[in-house]
C-alpha cells in the first residue's frame, strides 16, 4: 500500500494565516481523503515577577476572555471553510498548561500524519517556533510563507539532498506530497568534491527507491561557488515545495537550529516540508 | 516499504535476515537489497609513522572469504522466493561497518539487521552498534533475534507508547507493516504511574490517526509491577507478539551513542524482531 496523508493538523494560532494553511491542507485532503484537525491554543498568562515589588494584578478573566473571543471566531472562519469545500475536520480549542503553545501543538502533533504552520518571517519569534516544533515532534511539518496565494499546486519539488539521517528522514516523509509534485529534484550541491572517488552522483539511488513509490524524481547536482543554503533557496524560488531535513537539537526550554534551516525560515521561498 | 536493505554483514545470520526481508518485500510488492559490506583494515599503526608496521585486516580477510559463499546463498534464497533483488558489495575504508550501512540504509525504506542470542558475549557490543545505526540512520530499523525455529511474521504487532517523539516516529514509521497486521495493540506500560486514576488512557488520538490508515487497533494499559523493559518482554510472551515497534531513545556523546535504558534492556534480551524508529 502507498504511503498516504490520513490525519493533518493545522495551527491555527496565527489568524492571519488561516486562508493558506487552510488552502494547502485541504489540498491534501482531497488527495489522500484526509481528516483535518483545526487546532487553537489559549496560552495561559505570564508572571513577570518586578524587580521591585509586586508586578501588578493580572487580569485573567480579560485575559480568557480575549483569546476565546478570538478562537470562536476562528472556529466559525474554520467551519465554513470546511462546510464549503467538503472536508472531514474536526476542531480542537485547547488550553495550553504552559505560557509556551509550542508544547501543546508539539503534543497534538504527535498523533497526526503532518503538521501545518503558518511561517510570519518577519518576526524572530516565529522561526524560533517552528525550529521548535520541527525537532520536537517527530513529525513532518508543512510550514507555508506568509503569502496570499492560495493556489499551493505542486508542480516541481526540489528536495535538499546531502545524504544525512536528517534528509533521509525529510525525503521518506515526503513521499505523498511529492507523489502529487509532477517533477521532484533531488538536488545536491557541490558534492564532487566529496564524490570524487566513488564516480556517482548523490541522489542517484534514491531516485530509484523513490520511483518504487511512485515518485516521478531526477537528480541536480549543481556546482556553486555561494553558500548552500543561498544556492538551496535560489533552486527553491522557482519550484513549489522545498523539502529539507531540519538540523538541530533543544537545550532546555531553547532550539539550536542549524544554518540552512534557520536561513531558509527566514527567507521561505516556497512552502517548505521539514523533518527531523 | 518498497526498498527493505537486508545487511547481511553479520555472518552466520543470512537465514534469518532474509526471511524477514522476503515476508516484508511479498507483502509490499517491495525490491530487496542483499547489502554485504566488506570492512577495510585497521589502521591503527602504533608504531612511528613511515614505519613498515603491518596492517591488521583479519576481518577484512574473513570478509572477503565468506564474500561468495554469502553471495551464492542470498541469489539462491531469494531465487526461489520469487522477489526482486539486487546484490550489492561494497569495499569500505574504515575497519567498521556503521558507516557504510547507514550510507546504503538512508537511501531504503527499511534497514534489516541480524542479532546474537540474548545473554551472548558479543550480544552487548553488537548494542552498540545497533544503536549506532539506529541513531544515524534516519530510517526505520527492524532488528531479527537469531532463529527460535518460529517463522517471521507480523501479524500480531505491538507498539510500546508513551506520546514521546520517538515512539511517535516508530508508530508511524512501521505504517506499512500496520496496515497488514492483524492485531495491533497500541501498548502503554504502567499507565498509573504517569496518570491520576480516573484519567483516560492516552493514545486515543494516535489510536484514531492509526484507524484512518485502517489499522486494526486497540488500546491496552499494561500495569505489571516489574520495571518498563521487563513488562515489555513480559507482554510480549504472554499476548504471543509477532513484532513489537518502540522508539530507540539515546543520545550520542561524542563518537558512542548511549541508548536508553529501556531500549538497551530490550535490545540486550530480544523476545522477538523488534522494529527501532528514532
Amino acid at each position: 500500500m502507498t504511503r498516504r496523508i490520513k490525519t493533518i493538523l493545522v495551527s491555527l494560532n496565527k489568524a492571519q494565516f488561516f486562508d493558506s494553511n487552510m488552502a494547502m491542507a485541504a489540498q491534501i485532503a482531497q488527495e489522500y481523503d484526509s481528516h483535518i484537525i483545526g487546532l487553537y491554543v489559549i496560552p495561559s498568562a505570564i508572571v513577570y515577577t518586578a524587580p521591585y515589588g509586586y508586578g501588578g494584578p493580572i487580569n485573567y478573566t480579560e485575559m480568557n476572555r480575549y483569546y476565546r473571543s478570538k478562537a470562536n471566531g476562528v472556529e466559525d472562519d474554520f467551519n465554513d471553510y470546511v462546510r464549503k469545500h467538503k472536508l472531514n475536520a474536526e476542531w480542537r480549542l485547547v488550553n495550553s498548561l504552559g505560557t509556551f503553545i509550542g508544547d501543546t501543538v508539539i503534543e497534538h502533533a504527535r498523533e497526526s500524519d503532518l503538521v501545518i504552520l503558518g511561517n510570519d518571517n518577519s518576526i524572530q519569534d516565529s522561526v524560533e517556533f517552528e525550529g521548535r516544533i520541527v525537532t520536537e515532534t517527530g513529525r513532518p511539518v508543512l510550514i507555508v510563507p506568509n503569502t496570499t496565494r492560495n493556489d499551493f499546486r505542486f508542480k516541481r519539488s526540489v528536495i535538499g539532498w546531502d545524504g544525512s539521517r536528517e534528509a533521509a528522514r525529510a525525503a521518506f516523509d515526503a513521499i505523498p506530497l511529492l507523489r502529487m509534485s509532477k517533477v521532484t529534484e533531488v538536488t545536491s550541491f557541490n558534492a564532487h568534491k566529496e564524490r570524487e572517488l566513488t564516480g556517482t552522483s548523490p541522489g542517484s539511488e534514491l531516485i530509484n527507491v523513490l520511483s518504487r513509490h511512485g515518485v516521478n524524481a531526477e537528480v541536480v547536482a549543481e556546482k556553486t561557488k555561494k553558500s548552500v543554503s543561498q544556492a538551496l533557496i535560489d533552486r527553491a524560488e522557482t519550484g513549489d515545495l522545498l523539502v529539507i531535513g531540519a538540523f538541530g537539537h533543544s537545550r532546555l526550554t531553547e532550539t539550536v537550529l542549524g544554518g540552512v534551516t534557520r536561513k531558509t525560515l527566514k527567507q521561505m521561498p516556497c512552502p517548505v516540508l521539514m523533518s527531523n | 516499504m518498497k526498498t527493505i536493505l537486508a545487511s547481511l554483514g553479520h555472518l552466520g545470520r543470512l537465514e534469518e535476515v532474509l526471511e524477514a526481508a522476503i515476508h516484508i518485500a511479498k507483502k509490499n510488492d517491495g525490491h530487496v537489497i542483499g547489502y554485504y559490506p566488506i570492512p577495510g583494515p585497521n589502521r591503527i599503526v602504533y608504531a612511528a609513522p613511515g614505519s613498515d608496521f603491518p596492517l591488521d585486516d583479519h576481518i577484512t580477510r574473513l570478509y572477503d572469504e565468506h564474500l561468495p559463499l554469502t553471495k551464492a546463498k542470498f541469489e539462491d534464497r531469494m531465487r526461489r522466493s520469487g522477489v526482486e533483488f539486487e546484490w550489492r558489495e561494497d569495499k569500505r575504508f574504515e575497519p567498521v561497518l556503521t558507516q557504510g550501512i547507514l550510507e546504503h540504509g538512508r537511501e531504503a525504506d527499511i534497514i534489516i539487521l541480524g542479532h546474537d542470542a540474548a545473554g551472548s558475549k558479543t550480544a552487548k557490543e553488537e548494542v552498540g552498534f545497533i544503536a549506532d545505526v539506529v541513531m544515524g540512520a534516519g530510517r526505520p530499523v527492524l532488528v531479527v533475534p537469531p532463529a527460535t525455529g518460529k517463522e517471521f511474521k507480523a501479524d500480531k504487532i505491538a507498539i510500546g507508547w508513551n506520546a514521546s517523539r520517538e515512539s511517535c516516529r516508530a508508530a508511524f514509521d512501521s505504517l506499512p507493516l500496520l496496515e497488514k497486521a492483524s492485531d495491533v495493540m497500541l501498548a502503554w506500560i504502567n499507565p498509573e504511574k504517569k496518570l491520576g486514576k480516573n484519567e483516560k488512557l492516552p493514545g486515543a488520538e494516535l489510536a484514531a490517526a492509526l484507524a484512518r490508515h485502517d489499522v486494526p487497533v486497540t488500546i491496552k494499559g499494561i500495569s505489571n509491577r516489574n520495571r518498563t523493559p521487563k513488562a515489555i518482554i513480559n507482554m510480549v510472551e504472554e499476548h504471543d507478539i509477532d513484532l513489537l515497534v518502540i522508539g530507540a531513545y539515546g543520545h550520542s556523546r561524542l563518537r558512542e551513542q548511549i541508548l536508553g535504558g529501556v531500549t538497551e534492556h530490550i535490545l540486550k534480551n530480544l523476545p522477538c524482531p523488534v522494529l527501532l524508529g528514532n
